[in-house]
């Protein structure tokens, strides 16, 4: 299909309106905590749906990550994350693999210059009940200098999830966008 | 150490609810160790 191109004061279809590819669904900057929560945010409108955060950042520079963990009805999940993690900064490159942990990876640590930090995470199927599968791009400052994490893997429940939470020992400062693929 | 604290927002209402976290949500917190410890 050609790429639209809509003229002023054009009425737009149904049609058009529903090839629309990715759908706002909300942004927020919520009061920094330690625990920052977005309910009813997934439902069966779509399948896919891409989170990005940006800026963001914790108060404190501690030895732990921001985590994601998914949420049905207000409560988390906390059982069976499976992801493997590729990081880079400067010369250093390693990978770490961890089986049923208790959230996935959202944001490295030791990332508190929040104005240069974004993370771009891919969730699929949240809401189905079958495992959820999870893609995080996270770029940062170390300190001296940018450093880059990619997090893949799946949470091995077949439950419906509403929504996800990001977990710190610091508050955490974030605005937060999601937004849903259409699903054709 | 910090309070820890929940800000939850909902997509359906926009209504934002803070609150502080009790001891048994608390304990159930994910504690990831970070890259630098484990790399």
């Amino acid at each position: 299909m050609p790429v639209p191109i809509f003229t002023t004061g054009e009425v737009l279809t149904a049609a058009n309106m529903n090839q629309i590819g990715l759908w706002h669904i909300t942004t927020v900057s919520p009061t920094p905590a330690t625990t920052i929560a977005i309910n009813n945010c997934f439902s069966s409108s779509f399948n896919s749906y891409r989170i990005i955060a940006t800026p963001i950042g914790v108060a404190a520079s501690i030895s732990t990550d921001t985590s994601l963990q998914l949420r049905a009805g207000g409560v988390a999940n906390v059982t069976q994350y499976y992801q493997t993690t590729i990081f880079a900064e400067a010369a250093t490159l390693f990978s770490n693999s961890e089986n049923n942990t208790a959230s996935f990876r959202f944001l490295a640590t030791a990332s508190s210059t929040t104005v240069y930090n974004f993370v771009t995470a891919e969730i699929h199927s949240p809401f189905l009940a079958t495992p959820t599968r999870y893609e995080n791009v996270h770029s940062g400052w170390g300190g001296t200098n940018t450093r880059q994490r990619r997090t893949t893997g799946f949470h091995d429940h077949a439950i419906s999830y509403d929504g996800f939470q990001l977990t710190a020992p610091s508050n955490i400062t974030a605005t937060i966008s999601v937004y849903g693929y259409n699903k054709g | 150490m910090e309070n820890y604290t929940i800000a939850e927002y909902d997509c359906l209402t926009g209504i934002e609810t803070v609150r502080e976290l009790t001891p048994e949500e608390i304990a159930a917190l994910p504690i990831e160790p970070s890259d630098d410890a484990t790399r």
